[in-house]
């Protein structure tokens, strides 16, 4: 999908019962490659929900290109996700049931995108996983099993890559060859990319920095 | 292939166990509910057809079932025997279109051997259609000792035209005191080709030889154990029947209304039995919905993972009926199929014991649906899941 810039103003997020925080406003381009840093608990991942329309905010407004995400109705918000939305979660959430192939395969048929089997193919030998097709889940490494949540992110070839602490099961090296992973991912989509991370070194290394402060509401 | 059946088809392959728990227990709740009532319709229609040939049944004194069973099936001890006058009365019955006697008593290898006339061999189903007992090899019987045997005889004893046997005294197998008589061979001259019925068991020769093997004494007596009648028209049917009653030495019953009697007896067992299947389908369906919500618990993160990749509610709920709907049917057709192998099975077993070929067993619609009704069962089980999972925020299980 075209990437799209990205806005966001006013927004305001209940993190916990009686915790509401506030964002600051923010305006990225298309194709953008961003690190979202802050203490923990400051509402980074709800951020990352709420960018992948996910998650309601209390208030503000969230858009993507023309779309107004904080506008929209939940089978809509369903659309835009399928459409435009790549999400590479904390633990990966790949579905045990299924083989390598088909956990890249579903997120490509949820999509409606056609050849959904051999495009996941390509996505995975483009990620070195060509061996590894037919392997579950828990036969992979935790590296391997993070690549396969990369393909599944981009395989559908999305214009909004939002990625939650890569490197929170890995070690430096392996870190650093993930970020490396997103980043030409990304590039070759042309796509955003988000990288919620508390890892400064891998914050560094990317381009652009927003710094959620604990702003009570 | 739709995004719910490829999941469905996958999530079931990953639950292979549960699903195959599931269906085991629908199948062997479908298999029980369905195989008495298959069996009973076998029978029903294997007794029908051996009995409607005979229109009246005329024999000793007693009990109509015993009379039928005895005389037809040859599955009972003959009540006893009539003078040959009640013979002789019916032939001479004005509108009588066929009197055959039957004189029962000695049996060769456990079959029975039959002593009637040849007019046995001309009883037909309708006046215009051709006789019912057709030969396969040789011809009727025409004297003394000769004899025509029936199919299954021919094939369990490896009998052909022109070999001869021997018979015992008594309806049943074993030595008997009165053997003796009994040393002089049958030859025989004709064998029947197979009916399916009980004649098929049977070993016919003509009543006289009957008589002679039982001393002098019987041979005078010509007493006849029953007698298979037909009129002209059904009103000359009823008139022998209460000519028979009227008198002390015999009884005159209608075949069908004995088995009709049967049949409503049958029928009381098996409406027990229907409550019982009610109660087995119960068992079943409350299987299902255990099944339904461990997978349901199994299937959470799934449907979460699912919903944040972007997959809309109808997916999600179609995910969980078609999960709950596969498996289910799976477990009815497998039901399905295992009623009948053992019906079929059970039917030829219970044939074999009662003398005549049951018929395969057929999967009315009736029948079928009382499995069938599993399925919507197992949805309407499903469909609150269905709903709660499809309403349920993605967020709340990742």
């Amino acid at each position: 999908m075209t990437p799209a810039p990205l806005t966001g103003e006013g927004l305001r997020v209940q993190h916990a019962r009686e915790v509401t925080l506030a964002y600051p406003a923010f305006a990225w381009p298309a194709g953008t490659h961003l690190a979202v840093t802050g203490p923990s608990g400051t509402g980074k991942t709800s951020l990352l929900n709420v960018l992948a329309g996910l998650l309601r905010p209390q208030s503000g407004r969230v858009t993507y290109g023309d779309l107004i995400l904080t506008d929209l109705r939940e089978a809509q918000r369903d659309a835009f996700r399928r459409r435009h939305v790549g999400y590479v979660f904390q633990d990966f959430h790949l579905m045990p049931g299924l083989t390598v192939l088909e956990n890249v395969e579903l997120a490509l048929r949820v999509a409606g995108t056609a050849r959904a089997a051999e495009r996941a193919r390509d996505a995975l030998t483009r990620l070195d996983l060509g061996a590894r097709l037919r392997h579950r889940p828990a036969q992979l490494s935790t590296g391997e099993r993070q690549r396969v949540a990369i393909a599944r992110a981009v395989a559908h070839r999305p214009g909004l890559l939002l990625v939650d602490e890569p490197t929170a099961h890995l070690d430096r090296d392996r870190a650093a060859a993930a970020m490396t992973l997103l980043r030409e991912a990304a590039g070759d989509l042309g796509a955003t990319l988000i990288v919620v991370t508390h890892d400064e070194a891998m914050a560094a290394s990317l381009p652009l920095r927003y710094h959620v402060t604990p702003v009570p509401a | 292939m739709s995004l719910a059946l490829w999941t469905a088809l996958r999530t079931l392959r990953h639950r292979l166990g549960t699903l195959l728990i599931t269906a085991v227990a629908v199948a062997l709740a479908t298999a029980t509910a369905l195989v008495v009532p298959l069996v009973t319709r076998q029978v029903e229609r294997g007794a029908q057809d051996a009995a409607q040939v005979f229109d009246l049944l005329v024999t000793a004194p007693g009990s109509g079932t015993q009379a039928v069973m005895s005389t037809l099936f040859y599955l009972d001890v003959p009540i006893g025997n009539m003078p040959h006058r009640v013979y002789q009365n019916l032939r001479q019955l004005p509108g009588t279109r066929r009197a055959v006697p039957i004189a029962l008593g000695d049996n060769f290898a456990g079959f029975p051997i039959v002593g009637t006339t040849a007019a046995f061999f001309d009883q037909r189903l309708k006046p215009t259609l051709p006789p019912y007992f057709r030969l396969a090899q040789g011809r009727v019987f025409s004297k003394s000792h000769d004899a025509v045997i029936g199919a299954r005889v021919a094939r369990d004893a490896a009998l052909q035209v022109g070999r001869t046997f021997t018979g015992a005294h008594g309806v049943e197998t074993g030595p008997h005191e009165d053997d003796a008589g009994h040393r002089e061979p049958y030859t025989v001259t004709g064998v029947l080709a197979p009916t399916g019925g009980p004649i098929d068991r049977a070993v016919l020769t003509p009543i006289d030889t009957v008589w002679a093997v039982h001393g002098p004494q019987a041979a005078q007596a010509r007493a006849v154990t029953a007698v298979l009648y037909s009129a002209e028209n059904l009103a000359g049917i009823y008139t022998a029947a209460q000519r028979v009653n009227a008198g002390k030495d015999a009884m005159a019953v209608f075949p069908g209304q004995v088995f009709a009697q049967a049949r409503d007896t049958l029928m009381q067992g098996q409406a027990a039995y229907a409550g019982l299947s009610v109660l087995v389908l119960g068992i079943a369906a409350l299987t299902v919905a255990l099944s339904v919500y461990t997978s349901s618990l199994e299937r959470q993160r799934a449907v979460a993972l699912l919903r944040a990749l972007g997959a809309g509610r109808g997916a999600v709920f179609t995910l969980v009926l078609l999960e709950t709907g596969l498996t289910v049917t799976a477990g009815v057709l497998l039901g399905l199929a295992l009623a009948l192998l053992v019906s079929s099975v059970g039917g030829s077993v219970l044939g074999g014991r009662l003398g005549f070929t049951l018929a395969p067993p057929v999967l009315t619609w009736a029948l079928a649906s009382r499995a069938l009704l599993l399925i919507p069962l197992g949805l309407i089980t499903a469909l609150p899941h269905a709903l709660q999972s499809s309403r349920v925020s993605p967020l709340k299980h990742l």
